[in-house]
């Protein structure tokens, strides 16, 4: 029992599990004395064995959840940030096209009209990606999407060229809100964002799957970081274009106009994305932020008078200043600082934290196959892309058990059946010394 | 004996033989091929093992260089020459593909 415990204690001990249960195999088929410490030192290695087994499978499917939840989650905020922009390129739209005279009108129609028909494709991928709640708002922004199209139609004289009625934006801008409440709500359900994880936390001991846990929200908080930055510089942007055109005097105003018009759009769709990634505490300032966004838009468009080229009076900026300021505070509180996240990200530290999982599993390999797996592992990581590394690593996880029976395969294909222990010694030996070790 | 040829092994087969006397290590191959690393590696491992292609670990000090040492792979001679063999087999149409056209009257 000594000489078992003493194996078992060793690093090695899944491979020589390996290697006592083809021994006690041909001990059985060969022999007709088995002693028994030899079963004994087995049915503990093998012990070993399944209970390392269970850890690693457990870690492999955590890996292909998390994974699959990332997509999903990440595949419907693509949709509904599609259907929600395209419905303001609609609205966009139109609302130029109101505005416009001249033998353009018909390509415009038709831009309406593709916008719309955008907006019923990306409404069906809501429904079919995203969760089923957001199914009927989504059909029914792609519904008031094709009216308001067929409405512009409907109400062009194409003789002169113009709109001889501005269709109603209303049901529309309604559908918009209802849709983009529903999407943020959803976003922000329990069953995703919080309760998943602490069911894997009690699931899971592992340290692995608590550091792919960590990259992942690493990911999401890069994200996040990133949509902050895009919608304070949309702000920004749109403030900037309403100063310079009430110092402008020319025959550009319509064009300014347009150009407000867009990056209160962008702000719109950005305020979601906001919304959609931190549900819980940057969708309400996002959203006073895209408001006031908004409201700055439409005061400067209505105080320009095109045909002189001029605006009759500079719009207040104190709102969208302020908001700003507020939405600042808010994301730097939320996903600002450079902490443990940053010290995460850095390279090195991953590299050498890729995780118990991948050493087991390295473990489980023949000894120098496992090294080199291990170390290609650490060298590509290291090199990877901070953003792809987790990416990486769960892929190198998942195909972690292929690599293990290739590697076995080849090695028992090169030491012939039922080698004995001098023989694999040797052979061990022989065995091209990587220069990495 | 020839490995079976997918679409992955082909992508990697076709990123080595660009430059036949080039070494690729994993990230760079991984990104010549759009594969991830945990589909690349056991390709490039089977690979290995029917003698296509070597690899050696890069000869460096990682504490000079600031990182680990890379393993970098390449076709053999005999690799390259059924790779490419493999690859031009792989672009052709299958007989089977032929005849179903011919059935159509796709092909006269």
């Amino acid at each position: 029992m000594s000489g078992a415990r003493r194996l078992a204690s060793k690093r090695v001990v899944v491979p020589a599990a390996l290697g006592l249960a083809i021994y006690i195999g041909g001990l059985v088929a060969g022999s007709a004395v088995v002693r028994l410490w030899v079963i004994a030192a087995g049915a503990g290695v093998i012990g070993q064995a399944i209970s390392q087994a269970g850890v690693l499978s457990r870690c492999v499917r955590q890996a292909e959840r998390d994974d699959r939840l990332e997509r999903q989650a990440h595949a419907a905020r693509q949709a509904c940030l599609d259907l929600l922009g395209s419905a303001g390129e609609l609205r966009t739209c139109v609302a130029h096209a109101t505005e416009y005279r001249g033998d353009q009108m018909g390509s415009r129609l038709a831009e309406a009209r593709e916008y719309a028909a955008a907006t019923r494709r990306h409404a069906v991928i809501v429904a079919s990606v995203a969760q089923g709640r957001l199914a009927v708002p989504a059909e029914r922004l792609a519904d008031a999407a094709a009216s308001l199209a067929e409405a512009a139609v409907a109400s062009t004289d194409h003789l002169v060229g113009s709109l001889v009625r501005c269709p109603d934006f209303a049901d529309l801008d309604e559908r918009f809100l209802v849709f983009r409440r529903i999407a943020v709500a959803a976003a922000a359900e329990p069953s995703v964002r919080v309760a998943l994880p602490r069911i894997l936390q009690v699931v899971t001991r592992t340290r692995d799957l608590r550091q792919a846990q960590r990259c992942r929200f690493e990911r999401h908080v890069q994200a996040t970081r990133q949509a902050c930055l895009d919608l304070l510089g949309s702000a920004a942007e749109l403030r900037a274009c309403a100063a310079n055109a009430t110092e402008y005097h020319g025959p550009e105003m319509e064009a300014r106009r347009a150009n407000i018009r867009e990056c209160a759009r962008a702000i719109q769709l950005c305020a979601v994305s906001v919304a959609l990634l931190a549900p819980r505490t940057l969708a309400m300032p996002a959203e006073r932020l895209a408001a006031a966004a908004a409201r700055l838009a439409a005061a400067t468009a209505e105080n320009m008078i095109l045909a002189l080229g001029v605006m009759v009076r500079s719009p207040d900026f104190a709102e969208i200043d302020e908001y700003s300021l507020i939405f600042r505070r808010f994301a730097v509180a939320e996903v600002g600082g450079f902490g443990e996240r940053v010290a995460f990200s850095d390279g090195i530290d991953a590299a050498a934290s890729i995780g118990r999982a991948m050493r087991v599993f390295s473990r489980l390999m023949p000894p120098d196959a496992g090294r080199r797996w291990f170390a290609e592992v650490q060298s590509f990581l290291f090199e990877a892309d901070p953003e792809q590394r987790a990416k990486a690593a769960r892929s190198y996880l998942r195909s972690a058990t292929r690599v293990m029976a290739t590697t076995w395969a080849y090695e028992l294909s090169r030491r012939g059946p039922l080698a004995g222990n001098r023989r694999i010694a040797r052979m061990r030996r022989d065995t091209e010394d990587d220069a990495h070790r | 004996m020839a490995p079976r040829m997918t679409l992955q092994i082909l992508l990697v087969l076709q990123a080595l033989l660009r430059d036949p006397g080039r070494e690729l290590y994993g990230l760079e191959l991984s990104e010549e091929t759009g594969l991830l690393p945990g589909t690349a590696y056991p390709i490039l491992l089977r690979l290995e093992n029917q003698g296509w292609v070597t690899s050696r670990w890069e000869q460096i000090d990682p504490h000079i260089e600031k990182r680990p040492a890379r393993r970098y792979y390449r076709l053999t001679a005999d690799g390259a020459a059924e790779a490419g063999a493999a690859c031009a087999a792989a672009r052709r149409p299958s007989r089977a593909a032929l005849r179903g056209l011919a059935g159509e009257g796709g092909i006269a």
